[in-house]
């Protein structure tokens, strides 16, 4: 265990309180302002980066850990961020010539019907 | 030969043995909800069209649940904090509260999930809600294992309190831990399904 | 023991039910996995055996054991297409999952992985017995799946979607057992990394870990990262078969001529993504530790100090970075832009180059050895060409180009299996006849050894040699008559009777081992030394069987894992933890508990 942990300065958890419940409501009041899609995401991300680092980094403790978990999270991220990366990428690179037909989705009204038709798996005759 | 290492720390490594392991399991966890949100990704740039959270959702019930899981992330580590002072009452009334506080989280969500039932809104009834069940589904089964797991620490295992008041307090640390993720994820879920 | 304090359970005093059953032990708990999978690859195996007399004799009643089987699945003895595809998904899972890596991972890392750090148990002992159970019970659903309407998953291992979605009720069961195989892989991993780092004896640093170590612990790095994303997955696939969401059931889907009353939008494609997200890495999870194994036992028997085992280490932790962006080499086909193909072709040439090394290292190794020949380093050895050619074919599928040709034909096949049967299980093999002596204080009989072996490699080679023909014949996979349909096949078909002759070969070659196996638990040689083999690593300076805690003491390492034949030494190997000449010996050396 760390210096930091033998001695725990409480105050420093109730400041972070304080400023998630914030940034919560300026999460919220954010959402509001009508920015397009792309910098809504952007904004909405960066706000909660900032708060889970404040809980990673205080409340597990995770300013003041060791390298081994840092290593092991850093792994982690990267297979994810790779993950998301290559996902993406694997979505938008088409063949030559290819292009997605997105079709309107099927409208809503028929759904109550499967909710009352379907006891199991979908049937296939 | 003892199991070294599980009150103190080894030299090399800093950690006690339950630390890295806790911390390997939530590095599995990242990848768990990771996938999930790299699904929602692909099921939203590939929807023809995709409602605003908003618009869909009970955003002010979201907000509450954030504020109730930050709020129970506050009283866990209270928790450990007072059995570092050790304050057994202090700790088990900050346990307690957590606990609490958790159970209304689940209530709030059983309220929403209800609500969007009987509106005939279920998980087949678009990807995007497809996804929200899913993901805070799996989400609120982590909140009840560490329910689970809080409950257990208040009641039975507060007995290791008496024979190893360092190891307990090491187990209420870890499970903490545990414990924090849960609301780190849900500080992601909640803008991304409810206010994107 | 990882009881609190002082209050040791005396083994003696435990009940027969805590002490062989719910043991937290990492040495039962090892041997309970070694049972467990190599049950399940016998089964496995028997699955293939059933499949392969329809493709050598399509059509034709299954003699002797036709009739136990009922109508819908072979009635009159004729195997029905649907069950051939339900063996057909069912041995590749059960081989994959409940075969490979509960001996291969589970067993050996088990029982060797914390005598080989000089650790008294696992990190989290009783964790390593929920792992145990966690498996149990993953098998039991899978194989309470053959019994349901419909029969067991029948949409291959890799269960793709939207078939897996629109498919009988075996692929929920299958979806279930995934997710207890996924758990109890998860928890073993997180156990195998926690006591690697943390409950290394005093002077084992990394560098002086034998590479069966380091190859355990980058396999775990693999489970732990790379499964989540399956289970999500199969979560997704659980919702999408019983809630009828449409995760991965695209808009407009027909089945037998009739829409899905589903919402659609939903994308084929991210099932394969999260699938070989984990299932790429999964096989590195399969070959890995048969590389730590096979070091061990060439290391051992040829009396002297593996050459480039930096090179290895290295190489090892290279693989396991670089097996997460390499999955998409499984999906050239499903469209994907020159681009992101580009991408996974060079990653995944790029990882054939470390296992090249360690390869090279393992055959360098050989030359100048004093090599002792016994069974278990005759299956070390033949690991080596067999796990080469297997490596080798997999460069024509690595490269986007031929793959379009080769994906899902019989080349494939023949591929993995070269790595996996005759690579893997081969080393596995070599384990067994290795370790069997500490664990049992027998050692097994190297003539059955030796007829184990050698109709083991000619079989081996006459099931899957004939695959590569076959495959760039064109032949494609998963055909319940082998090809027959098809003009292409027409002049290969004959080498599927060639090919089933030596599987059911190779399983009366398995009757030695069985024998040897269970006949030496009781009546094999009694060792007379904790050290028969003449070892370096610590697992070997333990009594025979090792006690409860293993170690009296924590051993204390002097020196790296291979110290053999060293110049001035009095013996031709000197152990890890053997003090350094001249140094006076710590009192109460005896490091063994009895």
């Amino acid at each position: 265990m760390s210096e930091e942990t033998h001695h725990p300065n409480v105050k420093i958890y109730y400041y972070v309180f304080a400023t998630l419940l914030t940034l919560t409501v300026v999460t919220v009041l954010a959402s509001f302002i009508n920015v397009g899609i792309a910098l809504g995401v952007a904004i909405a991300l960066f706000i909660a980066v900032i708060k889970s680092s404040l809980v990673a980094s205080f409340f597990m403790h995770l300013i003041s850990e060791k390298k081994l978990i840092y290593y092991t999270l850093m792994m982690a991220g990267a297979f994810l961020l790779g993950m998301f990366v290559l996902f993406i990428f694997s979505y938008y690179n088409l063949p030559q010539g290819a292009e997605y037909i997105k079709e309107p989705a099927q409208q809503t009204q028929q759904h109550h019907e499967p909710a009352q038709k379907h006891t199991g798996e979908p049937h296939v005759p | 030969m003892d199991m070294p290492y599980i009150v103190h720390p080894r030299e090399d490594t800093g950690l006690f043995n339950a630390k890295l392991g806790i911390w390997l399991f939530l590095a599995s966890e990242v990848m768990l909800f990771g996938a999930l949100f790299s699904s929602y990704i692909l099921m939203r740039i590939g929807a023809f069209q995709w409602p605003q959270g908003s618009d869909v959702l009970n955003v002010p019930l979201g907000a509450l649940n954030t504020v109730i899981l930050i709020s129970s992330s506050v009283s866990m580590v209270l928790s450990w904090v007072s059995l570092k002072e050790k304050n057994l009452g202090k700790f088990r009334l900050c346990l307690a509260v957590t606990i609490l506080l958790a159970l209304g989280f689940m209530v709030v969500k059983a309220f929403e999930y209800s609500a969007k039932f009987s509106h005939h809104i279920f998980p087949e009834t678009s990807t995007y809600f497809a996804i929200y069940f899913t993901l805070t589904g799996l989400h609120a089964f982590h909140v009840m294992g560490g329910v689970v797991v809080n409950t257990y620490f208040l009641f039975p295992g507060t007995k290791m309190w008496q024979t190893d008041p360092e190891r307990f307090t090491n187990r209420i640390e870890v499970a903490g831990v545990y414990w924090h993720f849960v609301d780190l994820v849900w500080i992601f879920l909640f803008p991304i399904l409810y206010l994107l | 023991m990882s009881q609190q304090g002082h209050a040791h359970h005396d083994p003696h005093e435990l009940p027969f039910w805590k002490k062989y059953v719910f043991s937290t032990d990492h040495k039962v708990i090892g041997i309970q996995y070694g049972f467990t999978g190599l049950f399940f690859l016998f089964f496995g195996f028997c699955l293939v055996m059933l499949m392969r007399w329809q493709l050598a004799y399509p059509e034709q009643p299954v003699p002797v054991i036709g009739k136990f089987f009922n109508d819908s699945s072979m009635p009159g003895g004729v195997m029905l297409p649907e069950f051939y595809n339900s063996l057909g998904a069912m041995h590749g899972t059960i081989m994959v999952f409940l075969g490979i890596v509960p001996v291969a991972f589970g067993a050996f890392v088990n029982f060797v992985l914390p005598l080989q750090v000089g650790a008294p148990d696992m990190a989290f002992p009783r964790l390593n017995m929920a792992s145990y159970w966690l498996l149990v019970v993953g098998g039991i659903v899978m194989l309470v799946s053959f019994f349901v309407p419909g029969g067991a998953a029948n949409s291959g291992w890799t269960s793709y979607a939207p078939l897996a979605v629109v498919a009988t009720t075996g692929q929920t069961y299958w979806l279930i057992g995934m997710a207890f195989l996924i758990q109890s892989s998860l928890l073993g991993a997180i156990n195998v990394i926690a006591t690697t780092f943390q409950l290394r004896a005093k002077g084992l640093t990394f560098m002086r870990l034998p590479f069966f170590v380091w190859s355990q612990l980058v396999t775990a790095f693999l489970l732990v990262l790379a499964f989540p994303p399956l289970l999500a997955a199969a979560v997704l696939q659980l919702m999408d078969r019983i809630a009828h969401t449409s995760f991965f059931m695209p808009s407009g889907l027909l089945v037998s001529g009739q829409p899905l009353e589903i919402s659609g939008g939903g994308s084929v494609l991210l099932w394969q993504h999260l699938f070989w997200f984990l299932a790429h890495p999964e096989v590195y999870v399969l070959i890995l530790p048969a590389m730590g194994i096979v070091a061990e036992v060439i290391a051992n028997n040829i009396r002297k100090p593996l050459w480039g085992y930096k090179a290895m280490v290295y190489s090892v932790v290279f693989i396991g970075f670089m097996s997460f962006i390499v999955w998409a080499h499984h999906m050239y086909l499903t469209g994907m832009g020159t681009a992101i193909s580009a991408f996974f072709q060079a990653t995944t040439m790029i990882i054939s180059i470390p296992s090249v090394i360690i390869l090279t290292a393992l055959f360098i190794s050989l030359w100048g050895g004093s090599i002792r020949f016994n069974t278990q380093m005759l299956f070390a050895l033949a690991f080596l060409p067999m796990f080469g050619i297997g490596g080798l074919t997999g460069l024509p599928l690595g490269l986007s180009s031929p793959d379009i040709y080769l994906h899902d034909t019989y080349y494939v096949i023949g591929h993995f299996h070269y790595v996996v049967a005759p690579g893997t299980i081969f080393a596995l093999f070599a384990g067994v006849y290795h370790w069997f002596p500490k664990a049992t204080g027998r050692k097994m009989n190297e003539f059955l050894g030796q007829l184990h072996f050698w109709p083991s490699l000619v079989f081996m080679n006459g099931i899957f040699f004939p695959m590569m023909i076959q495959g760039l014949a064109g032949v494609q996979r998963r055909l319940y008559d082998g090809g027959a349909q098809y003009a292409h096949a027409k002049d290969y078909l004959d080498l599927n009777v060639m090919m089933s002759w030596s599987a059911w070969l190779l399983a009366i070659a398995q009757i030695p081992f069985i024998i040897n196996f269970i006949g030496s638990l009781f009546a094999g040689k009694k060792v007379d030394s904790d050290n028969p083999w003449e070892a370096t690593t610590l697992e070997w300076q333990t009594p025979t069987p090792p006690g409860h805690g293993n170690f009296l003491t924590q051993p204390i390492v002097y020196r790296g894992p291979y110290e053999y034949s060293v110049p001035g030494a009095s013996k031709d190997f000197t152990s890890q933890n053997e003090p350094p000449a001249g140094a006076s010996q710590p009192a109460g050396t005896s490091q063994g508990v009895h």
